[in-house]
C-alpha cells in the first residue's frame, strides 16, 4: 500500500463559533498564519522520511478550514524541499479555475520535482462555487472539458486553439510540458455514479473520502471496476485512494481523546459556517443532477458528526489508535476496498503539533513497516 | 439562405454544384459521404457566396474515369472556380475534401486565400484512424451527437457510390507522401480544425499539418466526432466566420464590441 501525508492546513486557533461562510477575518493575525505555514510546511516535508509515499494539499477557500486557496504555491515549496515522495495535490478544483493555468502550474511543478505530481482534477464541494462566482450547475460539465483540455495542453507539442462550451482559448502552447508521460497520473473523485463514469473514462484514480458504510463504499469501488472494464481496462489497488482523518498515539485511549477533541473543533468550528452556503448551492442548482445526491451529502455529512469516535472506527469512517489498532483498521480497509492508497489527514482540526509528530513518529516506527507491503 | 443544384460543363467533363449565399465567395469541398448541407454551411451564405462541387460519382452524380487521384478532383475544381468563382477565394474542405483543398493551395497558389481544413484526411501516420468498416460503428465514430444530424439520409446506392468513387481517388494512401512534401509552400492562411472526440483523423495528423504548413493555426472543437459540423455547428460556425473574416488574427479577443 501507499500513503499520503494530506494536510488541510486548517486555522487551529478561532476561538468563536463562525455563523456564516465566507468567514470574517476580523482579529486574524497573518503572522500567526505565517507561522503555521512554516509548520505545515515542515510536516510535509519531513513526512517522506516517516514512511509516508505521498505529500497532499489541496484547495479550499475563504474559511479557516484550509489556509490553502492555492495548492499549487504549497506544492512548488515541496517540489524544492522533497526529494523521493510524490507530490498530490488533492486537488485544483478545475470548475473554478482557468484550466490552462491549472495545466501550465502542474506541468511546473511536475518538472520542478524531477517527475512527482500526481494531478488531482477535482470539482470541490458545493460552497465553494460562491467564492469564485461559477454556476454550480456548470460543475460537471465544466470539470469534464476543463480535464480534456488540460490533458491536451500537457501532450500536444504544437500550437493548438480550444472552443468549447465553457473555455475558448485560440492559441495554446504551454511551457514546459510535464517529465512524466504521457501525462502525470490524474486523481479524481469517484463517490457515485455519475462522477464513476468520467473518472472510468479518463483512467484516473478513483478518490473516496467520507465514508459512512463500508458497505456503501464498497459498493461505489465496485461501481468503479464495473463501469472501467466498459471502458477496456481493470483497475487495480493502485488506483483506489480512500480519504481518512487518522490518529495514532501510544494507546487507544489518547488516541480516541485526541480525536474527539480535534474532531470537535473540526465539525464545530471549521465545518460550521459552511453548512447554510452548501444549502443554498444544493437547494438552488443542480449541483447533483441526481434528485436524491445533494441529500445523501448532507445526511452523511449529519451522520459523521454526530457519531463517536469509536462509532466512526467501526463504520470504517476514520483511523484511530495505538499502533497495533491502527495497523489492524488499515488492513480492514486494505481488504474490504481492494484500496492501494490511503489518503491520511492527521492534522485533523486543531490537533497539537505535538500529536501530529508523535503520530508520524508511530506510523514511521510500527505502522508503515507492518502496512506497506500490503 | 437556400442552395441551388445546377451544372456546369468543363473540359474534363460535367461538374454539378450547390450555390447559394451572396458575398465573398467560398469553395466548400466535400468529405467522403458526398455534400451535407449542413447548418454551419447553410449559414455562412449570409454573407459568403457558397459553392460545393460534387465530385463526380458522388451523390448520383454520373461518374467521370478520367479522375484516377485526388489530384485530377482538384484539376476539375481548379477549373471550376477559374470559370465560376474567380480568381481568388477562401476554401473550406471536409475530411476527404481538405485533403482535396491541400492539393488546390498546393497547385494553385494564387486562388486559395483562406484555407480551412475540417477533420483533413490523407494522413494517417502507422495506420492510426480511418472509418471502421461496421456501419454501426462508422456511425459512432462519425457523429458524437446524431440526434443533431438535419439532413435526410442518403440511400444505400448513393452511399456505395460514394464509397466506391471515394476508394478510388483515394487509392489506398494513408499518408499523402507528395502532399506532405509540399505544405511547407503553402501560401494560404490556414486553420485546421479537429474534433476531440475523432477516431478517424487522430490527433497527429492536425500536429503535422500544423507542424509543416508555415501561416497555419490549428483547434480542437470540443465534444465533436468526425462531422464537427453536425456534432457542434455553432462552433464550428463560429471558428469558420472568425478565421474568414479576420485570418491569424481571428487569435485576438476584441471585447464584446466587437461582435
Amino acid at each position: 500500500m501507499k500513503f499520503n501525508f494530506f494536510h488541510l492546513m486548517p486555522y487551529p486557533d478561532y476561538n468563536k463559533l463562525p455563523h456564516e461562510w465566507p468567514v470574517s477575518t476580523h482579529g486574524i493575525d497573518s503572522t500567526r498564519i505565517q507561522a503555521l505555514y512554516n509548520e505545515y510546511i515542515d510536516e510535509m516535508v519531513d513526512a517522506e522520511n516517516y514512511g509516508f509515499d505521498w505529500v497532499g494539499c489541496n484547495e479550499h477557500h475563504f474559511s479557516p478550514y484550509g489556509l490553502m486557496s492555492n495548492p499549487n504555491l504549497i506544492a512548488g515549496a515541496l517540489a524544492r524541499q522533497t526529494s523521493k515522495a510524490k507530490i498530490a495535490i488533492v486537488g485544483n478544483l478545475l470548475p473554478l479555475l482557468n484550466p490552462v493555468r491549472v495545466a501550465e502550474e502542474y506541468a511546473m511543478i511536475d518538472v520542478m520535482s524531477g517527475g512527482r505530481l500526481v494531478a488531482g482534477f477535482l470539482r470541490g464541494i458545493p460552497h465553494e462555487y460562491i467564492a469564485y462566482n461559477i454556476p454550480p450547475s456548470e460543475s460537471r460539465s465544466r470539470l469534464r472539458e476543463a480535464t480534456e483540455l488540460i490533458i491536451k495542453c500537457w501532450t500536444e507539442d504544437e500550437p493548438f486553439g480550444w472552443e468549447g462550451e465553457h473555455y475558448r482559448f485560440p492559441a495554446i502552447s504551454i511551457w514546459p510540458k510535464p517529465i512524466q508521460k504521457p501525462h502525470p497520473r490524474i486523481l479524481m473523485s469517484a463517490s457515485n455514479a455519475e462522477s464513476a463514469e468520467f473518472v472510468a473514462k479518463m483512467r484516473a484514480i478513483m478518490g473516496i473520502t467520507l465514508i459512512q458504510d463500508l458497505s456503501i463504499a464498497k459498493a461505489a469501488v465496485e461501481n468503479f471496476k464495473k463501469t472501467a472494464r466498459s471502458y477496456g481496462w481493470e483497475p487495480t489497488p493502485d488506483d483506489i485512494l480512500v480519504g481518512q482523518q487518522i490518529c495514532i498515539a501510544d494507546t487507544d485511549e489518547a488516541a480516541r481523546h485526541h480525536m474527539a477533541a480535534a474532531q470537535t473543533y473540526f465539525h464545530q468550528t471549521l465545518m460550521r459556517p459552511q453548512r447554510s452556503a452548501q444549502q443554498l448551492v444544493l437547494g438552488q442548482s443542480r449541483y447533483y443532477t441526481e434528485a436524491d445526491a445533494g441529500e445523501n451529502f448532507q445526511k452523511r455529512l449529519a451522520t459523521l458528526r454526530g457519531r463517536t469516535v469509536e462509532e466512526q472506527i467501526e463504520a470504517g469512517s476514520i483511523i484511530c489508535g495505538s499502533p497495533r489498532s491502527v495497523i489492524k483498521q488499515i488492513k480492514r480497509l486494505r481488504q474490504e476496498l481492494d484500496c492501494g492508497l490511503l489518503n491520511l489527514t492527521i492534522k485533523v482540526g486543531n490537533m497539537p503539533g505535538s500529536v501530529v509528530r508523535r503520530g508520524m513518529e508511530l506510523f514511521r516506527d510500527r505502522v508503515a513497516p507492518e502496512v506497506a507491503g500490503l | 439562405m437556400s442552395f441551388e443544384l445546377k451544372t456546369i460543363e468543363l473540359s474534363r467533363g460535367r461538374l454539378s454544384y450547390h450555390v447559394g449565399g451572396t458575398g465573398q465567395p467560398v469553395v466548400y469541398l466535400h468529405a467522403a459521404g458526398g455534400v451535407m448541407l449542413t447548418e454551419p454551411l447553410k449559414a455562412l451564405t449570409a454573407n459568403h457566396t457558397v459553392y460545393a462541387p460534387i465530385c463526380p460519382g458522388f451523390d448520383g452524380t454520373e461518374g467521370n474515369e478520367n479522375l484516377k487521384t485526388v489530384r485530377d478532383w482538384v484539376a476539375m475544381v481548379a477549373e471550376f472556380a477559374e470559370k465560376l468563382v474567380g480568381p481568388r477565394f477562401d476554401v473550406i474542405g471536409s475530411s476527404f475534401g481538405s485533403w482535396s483543398a491541400l492539393w488546390l493551395a498546393a497547385e494553385h497558389p494564387k486562388m486559395v486565400d483562406h484555407l480551412i481544413l475540417g477533420v483533413p484526411a490523407g494522413f494517417r501516420f502507422e495506420g492510426k484512424g480511418g472509418l471502421p468498416a461496421d456501419p454501426e460503428e462508422r456511425f459512432k465514430a462519425l457523429y458524437a451527437h446524431p440526434q443533431k444530424i438535419k439532413s435526410t439520409p442518403k440511400s444505400p446506392d448513393v452511399m456505395a457510390s460514394n464509397g466506391k468513387t471515394y476508394e478510388r481517388l483515394a487509392n489506398d494512401i494513408q499518408v499523402d507522401e507528395a502532399l506532405s512534401a509540399r505544405l511547407p509552400s503553402i501560401e494560404a492562411v490556414t486553420l485546421i480544425l479537429l474534433g476531440t472526440e475523432d477516431k478517424v483523423v487522430p490527433a497527429e495528423a492536425g500536429a503535422h499539418l500544423k507542424r509543416n504548413i508555415p501561416t497555419s493555426q490549428r483547434a480542437f472543437i470540443f465534444d465533436a466526432a468526425h462531422s464537427i459540423e453536425v456534432d457542434q455547428p455553432e462552433r464550428t460556425l463560429r471558428l469558420w466566420t472568425d478565421f474568414l473574416k479576420r485570418g491569424p488574427g481571428y487569435v485576438l479577443n476584441q471585447g464584446p464590441e466587437a461582435a
